[in-house]
């Protein structure tokens, strides 16, 4: 097999990147917009679609580490709850802001820990233990607030809320600050490389001398302390929580995720692509409410777009295996 | 004056569970040395590699490099320059060239892309002038072939610093070409001041680069000496061991074999497939056993493979009774009578955490059950069928349970079972201990005298002169050797083995074990 260096070669390559393809998706995505409902691109509305991508974005950019790891977490949505619970209770308690938010970040990064541990001391598998998890967080969480709404959030909750900066919050400005730091962390630090090389294979990492807990005690508590930043947002934004606020969320963030083309077995993906998934998926969201679609087809639509992202991010490897069976090795 | 050598091993002993896997092994390497380690397999060669690479601590004795004594643990025998090439290179496939070349942990906790590929490029302009790699810096590994992977593990293991190279069986998937180009760089790379431990057996490769022999048998030091002090002769007994007394064939079997005029049940004629067998003629017989050696690599699993369909022949054709068959896989050549049992019983021929009974009538079952239904009545009743001697707390405990020689028991009796004509079966006694072994061999014989053709793999010299009524010998993909048990004697079979040919004394004088 010849290796090729050439410009044509680096061409085709990064044709077949997966970030190229969903931005391609995006574009298609955008021209049936601008069609169909030109209002998609008013600043008001736009404004709103950077609103509703912050959580998402930060939350799913510390799924992206656990994905890497090759973990899964589908306790995601309870410790997001939990938090947010905890922050509007306390803060309701008359507790101030300086005291609040640190035991929130606090509690979401040893709920991660707890999940960690699980996996990396008694090698439980990921999906088993953070299902285990989620429902013992999320039991403990309704059997606290025995089902009761926190309908009132503390005033200073309700500021970070509120749009500003032209319909922008600060959900917005923490995202872009997440992102810039987990990019930093995955690119510049050994930790971050870590990620990928356990999670691309745990033999080989561990025979050139990475620990074997580590990058998992990194990616599940880095995960549980974004997803607790998430819940400040969230909790901020919806103005009310409860025991069974965020149900179902980790599959939303697992969907991003993978459709940003990180692989499930862990060892590939990219924060760009992350962005990428998080931008479609609430693009489409929020196009089909412009639209007035029902509720059920916006579901439809969702998996449908996840699963032709999927598809397409492993269309050039499907290629490959072909080509490797029909053409006997040497 | 220790001072002198690089890397000094003194009586290191390892015992997993009772069994010893290293027994008081010591040996050297120097500056510039090429030290080639072999032996057989389980002689305890994977062992060592993993001590010395710091993934598996030595129960007694002390490893010192450069004088030093080398603390347990991979960073630190890293640290101390020791770098090892894995036989699966242990690569990150879905990581790019550059990454996997620099990319290793050092002290620092910072982490930069492009320092990494500029350590990756100055690292392969030492190890070769224009490497192709260079050009390959930013695509991921799974995308390149092997040779190009085997040179990033080599490029790898040079970027810190290393002073000890270990290489796994670094050629068992090269092709010519390629070992060439290996062999004539570790030798530039020895001449610059690196010690090599080249573990292979190979005995051709060997013999091109290796400046002293280290050989070990069972877990124990069976030889070392330079290669002008030994005959491929002695080399060849210290890998396989004495033992000539087992060199005359049971006369009953022999003489039942002349008796009874032996019906063909399949036959292969000409079977090629690119790089793996060329051109294999082969007659498999009712009421003998064949036994298959050679050494891993020679192209023997992959043309057993062929056999029942997992693989396809390139050209050549298989036939029973006369008529030409093809099998698509394991499932149409069952319906034929044909059977291949793998190696690798727990991952491939067993179902590990279900009940013995249910792994009995594992290749039955769709034969026995009533309109696809199969209750726990019905296999306990197929299973009863069976008159193995199978050792376990019952038909209903899990088989991870069972030792491994009553695993593969369970396995034998499954097929025997399923009625099969004609089995392949692949080292049927690795792993088991003595007395299964021979309870296995003894069954092999039952079966075979009962009317079956059998075509037994094995890499142990010993067991193909045991069970064997004849022997075929692959060598580098072709069959060299293809006769009967009486009429082949053990210096014949490892000199097939090993070489492909006729043993030739050398004009050196005996250096012995």
């Amino acid at each position: 097999m010849p290796l090729n260096s050439s410009a044509s070669a680096r061409l085709r390559l990064n044709f077949h990147h997966h970030e190229t393809k969903l931005a391609a998706l995006l574009l298609v995505l955008g021209m049936a917009l601008a069609a169909t409902a030109p209002r998609f691109f008013s600043t008001v509305n736009l404004a709103l679609l950077a609103r509703s991508m912050g959580v998402l974005l930060i939350v799913s950019a510390g799924m992206l580490n656990v994905v890497l790891a090759g973990g899964i977490d589908v306790s995601a949505g309870a410790i997001l709850a939990v938090v947010s619970v905890v922050l509007v209770r306390l803060g309701n308690h008359g507790l101030p802001a300086s005291i609040v938010l640190p035991v929130g970040l606090l509690t979401g990064a040893g709920l991660g820990a707890v999940n960690a541990a699980l996996i990396a001391e008694l090698r439980i598998p990921p999906i088993v233990a953070t299902l285990g998890t989620a429902g013992l967080f999320r039991g403990l969480l309704l059997e606290w607030t025995q089902g009761e709404w926190e309908s009132s959030i503390p005033s200073w909750l309700n500021a970070i809320g509120s749009p500003r900066w032209g319909g922008l919050d600060v959900s917005v400005l923490a995202a872009v600050l997440v992102m810039l730091a987990a990019a930093w962390i995955l690119d510049r630090t050994q930790m971050g490389r870590a990620l990928f090389r356990f999670g691309d294979s745990p033999l080989a990492a561990a025979r050139t001398g990475i620990s074997v807990r580590q990058p998992v005690y990194f990616a599940y508590i880095s995960l549980g302390l974004l997803t607790a930043i998430g819940a400040v947002f969230y909790a901020a934004q919806l103005g009310a929580v409860q025991g069974n606020a965020a149900n179902g969320y980790e599959l939303t963030v697992i969907a991003a995720v993978v459709l940003g083309g990180a692989d499930i077995l862990g060892g590939r993906g990219s924060l760009l692509g992350t962005f990428l998934g998080v931008l479609l998926l609430c693009s489409l969201q929020q196009a089909l409410v412009l639209l007035h679609v029902a509720t059920f087809w916006q579901n439809i639509a969702t998996g449908a777009i996840v699963l032709i992202g999927v598809i397409l991010s492993s269309t050039p490897r499907l290629g490959r295996k072909l080509i490797l069976r029909q053409s006997p090795s040497p | 004056m220790p001072s002198s050598s690089l890397l000094e091993i003194n009586s290191i002993s390892k015992y997993y569970g009772g069994t010893a896997a290293l027994r008081d092994v010591s040996a050297s390497l120097q500056v510039g040395e090429i030290l080639a380690l072999m032996g057989h397999n389980g002689a305890g060669k994977s062992t060592l590699v993993k001590i010395l690479a710091g993934s598996t601590r030595q129960d007694s004795g002390e490893i010192k490099v450069a004088g030093k004594t080398l603390p347990g643990g991979v960073r630190e025998a890293r640290a101390a320059g020791i770098a090892v090439i894995y036989q699966d290179l242990s690569l990150f496939p879905k990581l790019t060239v550059a990454e996997n070349i620099a990319g290793e942990p050092t002290g620092r906790r910072s982490y930069s892309l492009r320092a990494a590929k500029r350590a990756a490029a100055a690292s392969l302009e030492r190890v070769e002038v224009n490497s192709p790699l260079l050009a390959c810096l930013d695509r991921n590994v799974e995308d390149l072939p092997l040779a190009m992977r085997q040179r990033i593990a080599i490029a790898r293991a040079l970027t810190y610093d290393s002073r000890i190279l270990i290489l796994d069986e670094p050629t068992a998937a090269l092709s010519l070409a390629d070992t060439d180009h290996l062999l004539t760089y570790l030798r530039k790379l020895a001449s610059g001041g690196v010690g090599v431990l080249f573990v292979s057996h190979r005995l051709s490769d060997v013999e091109r680069i290796a400046d002293r022999y280290l050989v070990l048998r069972d877990g124990a030091v069976a030889l070392a000496a330079a290669p002008a002090e030994v005959s491929r002769n002695a080399l060849a007994r210290a890998m396989f061991g004495e033992g000539a007394e087992k060199d005359v064939a049971k006369p009953d079997r022999a003489g039942l074999l002349r008796k009874n005029a032996l019906e063909d049940a399949l036959t292969v004629r000409h079977a090629t497939r690119s790089g793996e067998f060329k051109n294999i003629s082969v007659t498999l017989r009712a009421r003998e056993i064949a036994v298959l050696t050679g050494l891993t690599g020679s192209g023997r699993t992959e043309f057993a493979e062929s056999l029942v369909g997992l693989r396809r022949f390139d050209s050549g054709e298989s036939r029973i009774a006369g008529k030409p068959v093809s099998f698509s896989g394991p499932r149409s050549a069952m319906r034929q009578g044909v059977v291949y049992v793998p190696e690798d019983r727990l991952r491939s021929g067993l179902f590990r955490r279900r009940s013995t009974a249910e792994n009995l009538v594992g290749a039955t079952e769709h034969l026995r059950a009533q309109l696809g239904f199969l209750g726990k009545q019905t296999i306990r009743a197929a299973a009863g069928i069976s008159d193995f001697a199978i050792r376990c707390q019952g038909q209903d405990s899990a088989l991870e349970t069972l030792s491994g020689g009553n695993q593969q028991k369970v396995l034998l009796a499954r097929w025997q079972m399923a009625g099969a004509r004609v089995l392949i079966l692949d080292e049927p006694t690795a792993g088991v201990d003595v007395s299964a072994k021979a309870e296995i061999h003894a069954r092999l014989r039952e079966w075979a005298a009962a009317g079956a053709a059998l075509l037994v793999i094995s890499s142990e010299t010993d067991e193909v002169l045991e069970v064997a009524d004849r022997i075929l010998v692959f060598h580098a993909g072709n069959l060299v050797m293809d006769g009967l048990r009486a009429e082949i004697d053990r210096e014949q079979l490892m000199a097939a083995m090993l070489h492909g040919g006729a043993l030739r004394e050398q004009a050196q004088p005996r250096g012995e074990a």
